[in-house]
């Protein structure tokens, strides 16, 4: 495991950008994007895409086809309260 | 010391402050957007100096410190820097105008997404679900979701690469 640490993929950054790191693994792709001018570049140009898309939220789902997909699957996850299922999506923020 | 780890979401809630901050700065909304680029690789760069207090007003001071940096760098190449020169009117339609297309141009690379990485992306970068939670509405691995999420941003940063270029050329005349 620990020699895997340095193994840093294309994967760990997204997982980064998407908080989904703790610990050890957190700190190898801090590390990692810090000495690296492209993937750094990178990584902040995808924190701003997930802010553009959520800026542009509405205009993302006029695709209905999709819209009506996160619908229905959020509200599977809402129908299925097994661990702390806070409200979340499209019911809470509205559509402005 | 250890756990003054800045996260994605941490800077994301930071952004709309600092993005008014940085056209506070710039009166600019192109050059406001570059800078907050380069403010944001610095704070991941920097992060470890981030002493785990206030964040929005150190990502402002970092933000200052940058865009000094760059007014001192325009200077040494001699860059003009003197925007009020520029009709006041002009300017703002012509960053308004780059405003939209930047976003035009996000629309458009999703639009153009597979609809598998459309919905993975939403779910994760719109919903805010994490990967476990992803998957599992969708029936699919974790590791599915973590290879749709990477190529979906892949595309939609190549996408927008080529419209950039696209868009500079056009612009050219600047």
């Amino acid at each position: 495991m620990a020699d895997k640490i340095h193994l840093i993929t294309e994967q760990d950054v997204h997982a980064y950008i998407d908080g989904e790191l703790t610990g050890d693994r957190r700190v190898a792709v801090e590390a990692f994007l810090a000495e690296r001018e492209v993937p750094l570049h990178r990584a902040a140009a995808y924190l701003r895409n997930n802010f553009d898309l959520r800026s542009l939220r509405d205009e993302v789902y006029q695709d209905e086809e999709l819209r009506s997909e996160i619908e229905r699957l959020l509200a599977r996850r809402r129908a299925a309260p097994d661990e702390e299922a806070e409200p979340q999506g499209l019911a809470r923020q509205g559509r402005q | 010391m250890t756990n003054n780890a800045i996260t994605a979401a941490d800077l994301n809630e930071c952004l709309p402050a600092l993005q008014r901050f940085a056209f506070t700065l710039t009166r600019n909304e192109d050059r406001a957007r570059d800078l907050v680029q380069d403010c944001l690789e610095r704070c991941l760069r920097k992060q470890h100096l981030f002493d785990g207090q206030n964040l929005r007003s150190w990502m402002f001071t970092v933000c200052r410190r940058v865009f000094l940096n760059q007014i001192r760098r325009d200077k040494v190449r001699g860059v003009a820097v003197e925007m009020d020169d520029a009709p006041q009117s002009k300017l703002s339609i012509d960053a308004a105008q780059e405003e939209k297309m930047h976003y035009q141009d996000v629309v458009e690379g999703f639009r153009d997404l597979p609809h598998n990485d459309k919905v993975v992306l939403s779910l994760v970068a719109i919903e805010g679900l994490k990967y476990e939670e992803a998957a599992e509405l969708l029936e699919v691995p974790v590791g599915t979701v973590r290879s749709r999420l990477s190529r979906a941003r892949t595309r939609l940063r190549e996408s927008l690469e080529a419209r950039d270029v696209e868009g500079t050329a056009i612009a050219a005349r600047v």
